[in-house]
């Protein structure tokens, strides 16, 4: 308890922002990016999309972490989301079909923004619709009907699925393929940039809190990751989940570890949120899926 | 059945063969927290690994071993082309097992 109040304190004394209220994504991207370049000079570029295995203070980590890549667990759950993917639907068509059609874009320029419906798409919708509009089995595929809030089983089946997908891009650079020219897409990135910007929850923390000025320190005994790369690893495996999980689950547990009611899987928000974070780690190489702690 | 990986790879000079298998390794000691009934032990009791048909390694097994256990073997004088078969058992009777060969 007093460890929290002291760093509770701290934050009220050190915790001033130096981001503009004001400005639009590029040069966000700018100082967003420019503040872990300056803050880690050692680290290359390319490294932060190992998340917090990257930064220097978690060096016996990120041992740990290699060690685990000579048979990372979530080639369990991988293997079997490639054997959903490569079997075929009852029409004859397949994923692979949906992705040479353009149904399902590349992985590297998710979060789309769709005009005809003028909303945001990640991955996970796109191959929701594929399945849907290629009449799967709704048995086989128990992700298309199931609650993804509440039914793990299913939500996992999804991430292993997507988790295939991301598989055939690595190492692919991301670019959200987004306008910022159209007053939606801004209105979206700016609520996304609200959400990670503002305190919520009974700690009062920010995402910019932990993963801004605190990464690379403990809290608790908990390392905390830089935000920049926060999103090129998922859907990724965490040592204490042992299953390949969606990064909605991720914010959900984030906002309730911070004793915030938690939002609903594809709500706006949280879309808005994951148009934000992987955009401010725009040019950085996918790593999806991977291990993480 | 459970799904069971093998992998193989060079290390100092011998041969070290990977198998990493799906299974809950349940230690009966866990409490559902809806239900308040214990959950029912599930854990891989023996798993043995052979080369060419030749038994090089039989794990005894219990418990303490985590979720989806990695277990990993280095055998001397295995070559390129080398058959290897994991077969394990548990205590509820189930089997799985995988081939591979050394790669």
């Amino acid at each position: 308890m007093k460890k929290i109040l002291t760093i509770l304190a701290a934050l009220g004394v050190a915790g001033s922002f130096a981001f503009p209220a004001f400005a639009d994504p590029q040069t966000d991207l700018k100082e967003f990016q420019g503040y872990f370049k300056k803050k880690y000079p050692t680290v290359k570029f390319d490294e932060f999309s190992n998340g917090l295995y990257a930064l220097p203070e978690y060096a016996a980590q990120r041992e740990q972490w290699i060690a685990a890549m000579d048979f990372p667990a979530y080639e369990l759950g991988l293997t079997k989301g490639t054997a959903l993917w490569n079997k075929k639907f009852p029409n004859g068509e397949s994923f692979a079909n949906c992705v040479k059609k353009g149904a399902i874009k590349p992985a590297y320029t998710y979060p789309r923004w769709d005009k005809a419906t003028k909303s945001l798409r990640v991955a996970e919708m796109d191959i929701m619709d594929c399945a849907k509009a290629n009449n799967a089995d709704p048995k086989a595929l128990t992700f298309l009907t199931a609650d993804l809030n509440k039914d793990t089983k299913a939500r996992v089946q999804l991430a292993e699925v997507t988790a295939h997908f991301y598989s055939l891009y690595r190492g692919k650079r991301v670019k959200p393929d987004v306008d910022f020219n159209d007053k939606d897409v801004l209105a979206a990135y700016e609520n996304g940039k609200k959400h990670w910007w503002s305190r919520r929850g009974q700690l009062n923390f920010a995402c910019a809190h932990c993963h801004l000025d605190l990464a690379g320190k403990d809290l608790g005994n908990q390392p905390l990751s830089a935000g920049l790369g926060h999103t090129t690893a998922w859907p990724a495996q965490r040592y204490s989940w042992a299953r390949i999980e969606t990064i909605m689950k991720r914010y959900e547990t984030c906002n309730s570890q911070v004793r915030d009611k938690p939002d609903k899987h594809y709500s706006p928000t949280y879309l808005n949120l994951q148009l934000y974070e992987t955009y401010m780690s725009s040019g950085l190489p996918l790593t999806a899926p991977a291990m993480r702690n | 059945m459970a799904l069971t990986k093998i992998k193989t790879r060079p290390k100092d000079g011998n041969t070290e063969i990977l198998v990493l298998v799906n299974h809950p390794m349940e230690t009966g000691q866990r409490e559902d927290k809806k239900t308040k009934k214990k959950i029912p032990a599930h854990f891989i009791q023996n798993l043995s690994i052979d080369l060419n048909g030749k038994t090089v390694a039989n794990v005894d097994m219990g418990v303490a071993v985590s979720k989806d256990p990695l277990v990993a073997v280095a055998v001397k004088g295995a070559k390129k082309g080398d058959k290897v078969k994991v077969s394990w058992s548990d205590n509820k009777g189930e089997k799985g097992g995988a081939d591979a060969v050394v790669g």
